[in-house]
């Protein structure tokens, strides 16, 4: 799968990325990782509250940092 | 050379006296304020609650293509209380409500009050500049949103075109199992804990107690753990900035001569005005650090007049957030939005010193 890491660049958007990679690994599926710290791109989106993690396209979490097992059930659909 | 070495150590000596004075010895200089560093520990705890318990996305909601424009408007001049803290997060925001459909207008007004009326900036204005600067500044942080979003969408109304998606401001609300009038009460006596605690220690205890009682009754471990955690980030994203914001005007107050401000912004008048207010629009200020500034300011021989104009500018703007919110509006919006704020600051900066302060 493709992860996008939306943000532009702040400690919150790196916990993200990291939380995420964990939940990655646990899951133990191939997944690319990608920053957009664009501002206009990460509008494009739709997203009001940065970070955000976009999974294949869609808006999976916007303006929070859920934890690497939480994140893990919600990649798991 | 020698003589070089000494100044620049007795200046980063004044500077550092003057943090700590203003960090914990606000009145006098000699006695320790420990309510000061507690109200300021409460103001931030009402910040963390804001981000938990209030649903941001209810606000959001209100800027869709299809949502009325007054109530945009409206909305958008006052939600700094509920949405910002800091410029930073308020540019995201900005961007993306506009780019989905926001109205010009209303998304300009959210981009002047976000980081002007968010509840740290107040109380700190509040203690550490007096009411009445305070009251100005939230009284008209909220109408020059108004004023300037307004203005904004009459000279551009004509380039109104955007990929309009309503669907963008459905979002869900945060679910809280706290029910609307628990989160009422909850919030009202954090915001007496504030007010009382800077005058008056008895009225403070009572309301910490109904604070308590509150917690133990309605809220979950969770609830209780998720708002430490949002106190903590706030704590940890401003202080440190702050702090060396802080640090940086005690070497300016050291530095600079008392003949010196008052000669530049010691009356006031269009031109005291219009350079305080261009001076907030393009200096950058560490969230907050605007009022620590001021204070020194004031104490040099600023007038309060100007001071209020560079209040009102200050926090919107700083030339790394005007080349931000140029590559979301273009440059020659961007350029009529900072004349507008420095215009219009400068205006309300001139009307509050001449008519509101007095002496």
């Amino acid at each position: 799968m493709n992860i996008k890491v939306l943000g532009k660049g702040c400690k919150k958007c790196n916990m993200l990325e990291e939380h995420a990679k964990q939940a990655v690994e646990a899951l133990g599926v191939e997944a690319t990782f990608e920053k957009v710290t664009d501002i206009n791109d990460i509008a494009e989106y739709g997203v009001m509250r940065t970070p955000a993690l976009v999974v294949d396209g869609e808006v999976l979490i916007a303006g929070k940092v859920p934890k690497a097992s939480k994140l893990k059930e919600l990649l798991k659909k | 050379m020698l003589d070089v070495l000494k100044t620049v150590l007795d200046v980063l000596q004044d500077a550092l006296m003057f943090l700590r004075n203003y960090a914990f010895y606000p009145e006098d200089g000699e006695t320790f304020s420990l309510m000061r560093v507690l109200s300021l520990f409460i103001a931030f705890s009402i910040s963390g609650a804001i981000v938990v318990f209030l649903s941001q996305n209810a606000v959001l909601k209100f800027f869709g293509p299809k949502s009325k424009k007054w109530l945009s408007y409206f909305v958008a001049s006052v939600s700094g209380f509920v949405l910002a803290v800091c410029s930073c997060s308020v540019l995201p925001m900005f961007a993306s409500i506009r780019k989905k459909g926001a109205g010009l207008g209303p998304a300009v007004a959210f981009l002047f009050s976000g980081p002007a009326i968010n509840i740290l900036a107040i109380f700190l204005t509040f203690t550490d500049l007096g009411a009445d600067i305070a009251f100005v500044r939230i009284l008209s942080a909220i109408v020059l949103a108004n004023v300037i979003g307004f203005a904004m969408f009459m000279v551009y109304r004509k380039s109104e075109a955007l990929d309009e998606d309503e669907q963008a401001f459905a979002l869900p609300e945060d679910a809280s199992n706290l029910k609307v009038w628990q989160r009422a009460l909850f919030f009202l006596t954090l915001l007496l804990i504030l007010v009382f605690s800077v005058y008056w220690l008895l009225p403070t205890v009572i309301f910490a107690a109904l604070l308590l009682a509150q917690i133990v009754l309605y809220f979950s471990l969770d609830d209780l753990k998720e708002w430490g955690e949002a106190t903590w980030d706030l704590v940890k994203k401003i202080i440190p900035l702050f702090l060396i914001g802080v640090f940086i005007v005690g070497i300016l107050d050291s530095v600079l001569r008392d003949e010196f401000v008052v000669s530049l912004v010691g009356k006031n008048n269009y031109l005291t005005n219009l350079l305080a207010a261009f001076f907030g629009t393009t200096m950058y200020f560490a969230t907050l650090s605007e009022v620590p500034f001021l204070l020194s300011m004031l104490d040099l021989g600023m007038h309060r007049g100007p001071a209020t104009a560079l209040l009102l500018a200050g926090p919107t703007l700083s030339v790394p957030n005007m080349i931000v919110i140029a590559k979301v509006l273009g440059k020659k919006k961007t350029l009529t939005y900072v004349v507008l704020v420095a215009v219009f600051a400068a205006f309300v900066g001139l009307i509050a010193g001449a008519y509101i302060y007095q002496g």
